[in-house]
């Protein structure tokens, strides 16, 4: 869709308020509505909006396909990590209330696993569904 | 203002019906997409009226907008009209009482639903509560929806992050390893 200039160059204007936006709802998840699975989406669909506009290759400049894997596992990782930080630290699986900051550095490390995993199956799913 | 909630109230659903019949219904595969579309915009103002942000936040995002690119971009690779047999021998006096069957099952156990924002609802009064009192004190955060997804049902989420893991690798595995082993195999012929 590269010969649409107008809507090439709104993508383009869209693209770091949107990724801003998902930024900030991963990590305003905990006062306003929002948290990883919603802020992993959101920054997805700026790079997914750039994809269909500047192309699928121009994307994968930036994001590679390796990048997207090592994010997917990545983030389930860091959700399984901190559930078993949580056991060598005396706690059960998944109880943050023994790790260091307490409940909500549980919660954010965890919501930050969740957005980067879904964040990069989104992309992901686009470089593979859009691929000719 | 009561009347005007309530009509709002009856109005989106009904609009969400229409829409899902025509779905159904229509035989141009992208104006079925754009209709999923517009099925997940008016979802998105139901959760909106009901105060569920959160929930109505991914709808936007998830259902009106990735789900409808991956959509089509799907159809692109396909003939974008839903093909159409006729078998010949017709079933369709037995699917719709088979329809109705069912339809009128939903209607008699939905009899048995508390009222929207019943304070006596079930899930009112189970643990909700709890939830409602303990969180802030507990956890030192406000988004009680946050803290019950990370913190109180932090399984229920880990589960769900290992569906979308599972998807995305096996959607790698088929379309991606497809795409990857071509080469090779023209390099062994």
């Amino acid at each position: 869709m590269g010969h649409h200039v107008l809507l090439v160059a709104c993508s383009r204007m869209l693209l770091p308020l949107v990724m801003l936006f998902g930024l900030y709802i991963q990590s305003h998840g905990d006062y306003s509505p929002g948290g990883g699975f919603q802020a992993g989406v959101v920054f997805a669909s700026a790079l997914i909006l750039y994809g269909l506009f500047n192309g699928i290759d121009r994307l994968q400049q930036v994001f590679p396909q390796w990048l997207l894997r090592w994010g997917m596992g990545l983030g389930l990782l860091l959700y399984l990590g901190t559930g078993v930080a949580g056991m060598f630290l005396g706690g059960a699986f998944l109880d943050y209330g023994v790790l260091p900051g307490g409940q909500h550095v549980g919660i954010l490390l965890v919501e930050l696993g969740v957005g980067l995993t879904v964040a990069s199956t989104m992309v992901t799913f686009l470089c593979l569904f859009a691929k000719p | 203002m009561h009347s005007l909630a309530s009509l709002y109230h009856l109005a989106l659903p009904l609009l969400l019906v229409v829409v899902a019949v025509s779905v159904c219904l229509v035989r141009d595969l992208f104006s079925a997409v754009i209709l999923m579309g517009i099925f997940s915009m008016l979802s998105v103002a139901l959760f909106v009226s009901m105060q569920a942000l959160d929930v109505a936040l991914t709808e936007a995002v998830a259902g009106a907008g990735v789900a409808t690119v991956l959509f089509l971009c799907c159809l692109a690779r396909t003939l974008g009209k839903e093909a159409y047999h006729d078998s010949g021998d017709r079933h369709d006096g037995l699917a719709i009482m088979a329809c109705a069957l069912c339809a009128l099952v939903v209607c008699y156990g939905a009899t048995d639903i508390p009222d929207f924002g019943s304070a006596a609802a079930y899930v009112h009064t189970h643990v909700n509560p709890h939830y409602l009192e303990s969180t802030t004190e507990q956890m030192g955060i406000i988004n009680v929806v946050t803290a019950v997804l990370a913190s109180w049902r932090g399984y229920d989420t880990l589960g769900e992050l290992v569906v979308i893991f599972a998807a995305g690798a096996g959607c790698l595995t088929i379309l991606g390893a497809a795409k990857g082993a071509a080469p090779e195999a023209e390099r062994e012929t």
